[in-house]
């Protein structure tokens, strides 16, 4: 049987890491849109 | 579509999984639980090929990978036709969400068979039909995002991503049929009936776990895991669009 297993933890890593990626990127994505909301909301505010 | 997104902005604007509707809690810890679990399977339970080594077992991350980017596609065509029927902006967000998620998916998908092909194959690439229309495919989806932005009036991006959206689907029949079709792909087919490959390397004969793993794993990836991903893009979209109310209502003042 070869010797593959090396291979397959790269697999894994890169796996991880993909998926890491997407969700690391809509959190980012979602506390930046929060605090526009907040800033939004003030200025909103103080031109009313 | 209440399942899909809360239409009250101020609910999409809380932060924290407190935030999360009921089920979309229950289903993001079924899903972390599911993909956990079918990992498990595919390095404990199967059993490891005798040809192939330790290596063979990317293939149960592959596969599924590839079957969760085909239901994202599927959601974006969906969203698509949905939108230019009803023009529900929640349509469109349905749409790229699928576009991002089932994008995610495919990269993960081919990098691990350029990974999986290196000591089956010597290579980390060739100009193989299957694999060619698979990096169209990735390219077509990253097209499509990079499109969306390029746009500003938004209901004119909305339409044409529809459309995109619609016709991209193509791509993916493509790279799904197309290792029944070409005669001159190494690509293995390894689930059904296949006319032809006598070319094709690093197929593999599996026993009943492993079969069992690639329908368990399969099954949890083309449902659990781009349901989940494409809900809490849709959220994010939600915000998104809050957002840009807000700065036209600022403007407009």
């Amino acid at each position: 049987m070869p010797d593959t297993q090396a291979y397959l933890i790269l697999g894994l890593a890169v796996t991880f890491a993909i998926m890491a990626l997407l969700i690391g990127s809509m959190v980012i994505r979602h506390r930046n849109l929060l605090k526009d909301i907040e800033l939004l909301e003030q200025l909103k505010d103080d031109n009313n | 579509m209440s399942v899909i997104a809360s239409s009250n902005p101020n609910q999409n604007a809380r932060s924290g999984i407190a935030a999360w509707p009921p089920l979309l809690r229950i289903l993001t810890l079924a899903t972390i639980i599911a993909v956990a679990f079918g990992l498990y399977l595919g390095l404990f339970y199967a059993g490891t090929d005798i040809d192939q080594g330790q290596v063979q077992r990317i293939f149960y991350v592959h596969l599924a990978a590839f079957t969760g980017a085909f239901i994202a596609f599927c959601g974006t065509v969906i969203g698509g036709v949905q939108y230019l029927r009803t023009r529900n902006v929640q349509w469109d967000s349905i749409a790229l969400a699928g576009a991002e998620v089932g994008l995610a998916l495919s990269v993960l998908n081919l990098v691990t068979g350029m990974i999986w092909a290196r000591p089956i194959w010597n290579t980390w690439w060739t100009w193989d039909p299957r694999l060619t229309s698979a990096a169209i495919m990735c390219l077509t989806y990253a097209a499509y995002l990079m499109l969306r932005t390029g746009i500003e009036n938004a209901e004119q991006r909305r339409r044409f991503a529809s459309i995109y959206g619609i016709l991209a689907i193509t791509t993916v029949i493509l790279t799904l049929v197309i290792t029944r079709i070409r005669p001159d792909t190494i690509h293995p087919v390894v689930i059904g009936p296949s006319v032809q490959n006598p070319n094709a390397e690093g197929a593999f004969e599996f026993s009943e776990r492993m079969g069992m793993t690639i329908g368990i794993n399969s099954t949890i990836w083309s449902t659990l895991v781009p349901v989940t991903l494409m809900w809490h893009r849709v959220r994010l979209q939600n915000l998104a669009e809050r957002v840009n109310a807000l700065k036209a209502e600022i403007l407009n003042k």
